[in-house]
């Protein structure tokens, strides 16, 4: 028990969980929100219909009720069109009733067509099995092509009479869809072992080593120990995101419905409901996380630092996530990402599609290679950790890359100097490791970007077509091909409409028809696009002779990156900043408190206002490092997502910034909202630091910090909009403030 | 022109508890032993003379200009040795010096002379790229003696310098006081008797906050000269005696143990003391 509550209740552990928590609670309710209040509201009403009897009248109720909404949506958009408006948003024209209306009865309509046809998917499935048989290539002898398509159909026969049913699933589907937990638990089991091995460094291995228990048994309770401490770790996460997906869900409805009933899982063989499945997910994780956590031991005790093992565990993983990310399960190398450290870590990828692992030709089902690979490797890593535990002591002192360093860091006297800056900013970075909190925000920052390629919609594809033509400085040339344009589009659907008209005398089919108006409604786009742009010709002609540096410039790029559409990302880039100052700052006068170093420091010459004056000046590197990174995450995504062309043309060639009344490239208008931001957060930072020096130990100020910040920003960005008056959530994101 | 410290009626409540009462005392250049027990107000007077607490009234100057107006100016003279050892366990020796000369102002020139300097008097050249951490009590104490000298400063204070150390590293610790002393106002505050009766040029009694006595050693011991008187006792008598005249000393001798007490008048059945007096003795007079 003493080991477990020493492990437990380690300061070093319950920070790391808190950061964990709530930097997993972000990126989780980040994941998993809607895109907009009707649509959640929508689902809402959706879990109410579900309670209806008659399914089967509901569903035409809803059907009905879908049909009339799209053509009404048709009728307003036409309207819009004919009216000359260049962006169409159907939201404007339907009332949040409406709307909330709408998407109810369209979740229905998909859903209960998903139930209805899931029992032909099944037979298409097999089906297609049969088919395949007759293929002399895929079926030969022997080949795990034939070995392949008899297993699929044998499993999908086996589920072919589980009976699925519609229910409330978007927090399973959001449980499973979400990617984050599997490395954060890697930071937990990784800082446990750190804490289980303290015994080391305190001189006490030799002691423990000496004692009755203290070999085998020791190592055998330490295994214990991993695994409930995975099993603690992912499960702290694991209800965390049951809990916002469920609130955001209206709750998790009936859990014991075939998991099959959620059409996310429709090719999933399990025989098992919905709870059981989830228990299986994370059980696997948990197995998988403690096989990562006595590796890393066996890592650890075997080598007398913690740098090598740290190492060759990341490489490890590294490998091995690449691995699993990458291969192809029926391919010559699929063993390799299923009999994988990682595979029972990313359970829920291998749980929630079917497939086929090539072992030696023979087909095995990915889930059975995940369950063996866990299993296996958790025997044989534990077996040889009990083993290990019979391993004599090795000298304990400094590893030897620190030695190496500690020679090294005296040999240069790189310490001799005496610049109060330099002092602190190692004391801060090395001694009270904030350099590892740094290192974080970097991994943090890369793994929260989101590179997924844009899917533009039609007009703001033409949009991007046009200005790769046209950026650069407006001119006549310019202006003239604009106004062919604008006619060219004009002729194309007045002689569509022409068609159309034609077409509709002589009862022409539906799809022509269809496709006729599908192609106006583009012409029509198109044409209001290029009078919009010829628009912008002129303005910024008349821009240019009042003296800008007007030209056309991409607008897509600065709306994400500043404008109305940035608020998502401006939010979880404040929130991230703001829980990684807490973070790195708490801590900027806890070690002198930890140390009693105050009785030295204080009566020196330069011990009172200086001394302040320096730590002011460390927490601001820190607050720029931390904000930096996440700028230039952010500033990446941007750009390779939408690009930020024609940064150096003055800021009024853009909408977003055309009620500037002085003259600026938008690059600066760029820098001095970044500089605002940063001050704006550099003023959270010194409160942090405030609380720092009131505060005895790190623990505190991180508590009182994050009530203070943390608390408020975190319900505010989970949709508790009353208390943006205590929160400087807003304020921070300062671009929300400005427009 | 010689170094004049100077506290006038300098007084420290906390609530309603007198930590220091009325202190008055001048110091110029040499080593001032402090005694007094626990809680007597020593720390308070030190606190009050590095500026870490507030005095309640009086004023402190140091050559006829009030310390707080100095401020930077008056720390800059200052070198001071806390009875706690707060040090950065994960710096090396070295690096905890260079860290120190930088908040006491001390030119990088000035830093590498006098930490090599210092490290060598206390012996601690050898190991000064070792993590503090892995020191002992003892070289910690050396290491802080070297951050109190950094800057050579012109009032040395030292909070109980030999708390923690063997007798050997006490002899030497001692023996860099008085070496360093030379123009110096030391103020040495200790429990430990025979540090101060060795070195310290005066001795400044404290008790509950007010100043009793302020002399030199051998003024200090002539006033207990006739004041000592002794019996000889077996064991069973011994506890008794402690019981009734608890200011006392046991010694063993070869004829048995002997109890000798400090007082204005011989007890009964006791007998003047042939022991020459010495500080302890006086420190028991007063407490």
């Amino acid at each position: 028990m003493g080991e477990f509550a020493r492990v437990f209740t380690d300061k070093r552990i319950i920070m790391v969980s808190l950061i964990i928590l709530v930097l997993n609670g972000l990126m989780f309710f980040n994941s998993a929100k809607y895109d907009t209040s009707q649509e959640r509201a929508g689902y809402l009403v959706f879990v109410d219909m579900l309670e209806i009897q008659n399914k089967e009248i509901q569903y035409e109720r809803a059907l009905q009720h879908v049909n009339d909404w799209n053509e009404k949506n048709a009728e307003y958009f036409n309207k819009a069109i004919a009216n000359g408006q260049y962006e169409y948003n159907y939201e404007d024209y339907f009332s949040e009733n409406e709307m909330k209306e709408y998407y109810a009865n369209a979740i229905y309509v998909d859903k209960y067509q998903y139930v209805m046809a899931y029992g032909e998917h099944i037979d298409y499935v097999i089906q297609n099995s049969e088919n395949m048989k007759k293929s002399d290539i895929l079926y030969s002898e022997g080949s795990f092509s034939k070995d392949n398509i008899d297993k699929t159909q044998k499993d999908f026969e086996k589920i072919k009479k589980i009976k699925v049913s519609m229910g409330n699933d978007r927090w399973i589907e959001k449980l499973v869809n979400y990617e984050f937990v599997e490395y954060l638990v890697l930071i937990l089991i990784v800082i446990a072992v750190i804490v289980i091995l303290d015994e080391r460094k305190k001189g006490l291995w030799e002691t423990v080593y000496a004692t009755k228990y203290g070999r085998s048994i020791l190592a055998l309770k330490r295994v214990v120990l991993l695994l409930s401490f995975s099993f603690v770790g992912v499960a702290m996460l694991a209800v965390e995101n049951i809990v916002i997906a469920a609130n955001l869900s209206d709750g998790i409805g009936d859990v014991f419905r075939s998991i099959q009933s959620v059409s996310l899982f429709k090719n999933v063989t399990l025989e098992a409901n919905i709870l059981q499945f989830v228990v299986l997910m994370y059980l696997w994780k948990v197995v998988s996380l403690s096989v990562i956590g006595m590796l890393f031991f066996i890592l650890a005790t075997s080598i007398k630092s913690y740098i090598v093992p740290i190492f060759l565990l990341f490489v490890t993983l590294f490998g091995e996530i690449l691995l699993y990310k990458t291969l192809s399960a029926t391919s010559v190398f699929g063993p390799l990402k299923n009999i994988n450290i990682v595979s029972g870590l990313f359970s829920q990828d291998v749980m929630k599609s079917y497939g086929n692992v090539n072992v030696f030709g023979k087909a095995i089902n990915s889930y059975n290679c995940m369950i063996v690979t866990a299993v296996v490797l958790f025997i044989l890593l534990g077996v040889l950790l009990i083993v290990s535990g019979r391993r004599k002591p090795f000298l304990i002192g400094e590893s030897i890359a620190a030695r190496v360093l500690s020679r090294i860091s005296y040999k240069l006297k790189l310490y001799r100097h005496n610049s109060m800056l330099i002092h602190e900013m190692h004391k801060q970075l090395w001694i009270v490791r904030v350099l590892i909190v740094c290192i974080f925000m970097v991994l943090v920052s890369v793994m929260t970007m989101n590179l997924d390629e844009v899917k533009y919609g039609y007009s703001d594809y033409v949009y991007n077509q046009y200005m790769d033509l046209l950026e650069g400085k407006a001119n006549l040339e310019k202006k003239m091909y604009l106004k062919n344009e604008v006619a060219k589009w004009q002729n194309k659907y007045d002689a569509t409409y022409l068609e159309l008209d034609n077409l509709m005398q002589e009862e022409g089919s539906i799809y022509q028809i269809n496709a006729l108006q599908k192609k106006m409604d583009q012409y029509m786009l198109s044409v209001e696009i290029t009078k919009e742009l010829e628009g912008l010709s002129d303005k910024l002609a008349k821009l240019k002779e009042e003296g800008y540096n007007a030209e056309f410039v991409n607008e897509i790029g600065y709306n994400n990156y500043l404008g109305e559409k940035s608020y998502d990302i401006n939010q979880k880039t404040t929130m991230i900043n703001m829980l990684f100052v807490v973070f790195a700052v708490s801590g900027i006068y806890a070690y002198e408190n930890s140390q009693n170093s105050k009785l030295l420091t204080y009566p020196t010459k330069y011990g009172r206002t200086k001394f302040v004056i320096v730590k002011c000046a460390s927490v601001f590197i820190i607050t720029l490092f931390i904000y930096t990174v996440s700028s230039i995450s952010v500033l990446y995504e941007i750009n390779y997502k939408y690009g930020l062309s024609g940064i150096a043309a003055d800021a009024q060639s853009l909408y977003l910034f055309e009620d500037l009344n002085f003259k600026c490239p938008i690059w600066v208008v760029i820098i001095v909202i970044h500089v605002m931001k940063l001050l704006l957060l550099y003023g959270m930072s010194l409160v942090v630091m405030f609380i720092s020096s009131k505060s005895k130990n790190v623990v505190t100020a991180i508590l009182v910090s994050s009530i203070i910040f943390m608390l408020p920003a975190l319900l505010v960005y989970m949709g508790y909009e009353q208390l943006q008056t205590i929160s400087v959530l807003d304020e921070l994101m300062f671009t929300e403030k400005w427009r | 022109m010689e170094n004049v410290l100077e506290f006038k009626n300098v007084s420290k409540y906390y609530g309603q508890k007198k930590a220091l009462d009325d202190f008055s005392v001048v110091l110029t250049p040499g080593i001032y032993g402090l005694l007094g027990a626990n809680g007597a107000g020593k720390s308070t007077l030190l606190n009050l003379l590095t500026d870490s607490i507030k005095r309640t009234s009086g004023e402190i100057t140091f050559n006829r200009r009030e310390i707080l107006k100095m401020g930077a100016e008056f720390r800059e003279k200052l070198g001071y040795m806390p009875q706690k050892q707060g040090m950065y366990e994960h710096y090396s020796g070295e690096r905890f010096l260079y860290y120190m000369a930088t908040l006491k102002g001390v030119n990088k020139k000035q830093a590498k002379l006098q930490i090599s300097e210092y490290l060598e008097l206390v012996g601690l050249e050898k190991d000064a790229h070792r993590k503090l951490g892995g020191y002992s009590g003892g070289m910690k104490q050396r290491l802080m003696f070297c951050c109190a000298l950094l800057g050579n400063p012109e009032i040395l204070i030292l909070d109980e310098p030999t708390a923690g150390l063997d007798p050997e590293e006490r002899i030497k610790i001692r023996n860099y006081i008085s070496e360093m002393a030379k123009d110096k106002i030391v103020i040495l505050a200790t429990h430990v008797v025979s540090d101060i009766e060795c070195i310290s040029s005066e001795i400044m009694f404290l008790k509950e906050g007010k100043l009793l006595a302020k002399d030199t050693p051998e003024e200090l011991i002539k006033y207990v000269d006739d004041k000592l008187f002794s019996i000889k006792c077996g064991r069973d008598e011994l506890k008794s005696l402690i019981e009734k005249y608890p200011k006392g000393t046991v010694q063993q001798r070869k004829e048995g143990l002997v109890y000798t007490v400090v007082r204005e008048q011989c007890p009964e059945g006791f007998e003047k003391s042939s022991n020459v007096p010495n500080l302890e003795d006086v420190y028991l007079y007063w407490f």
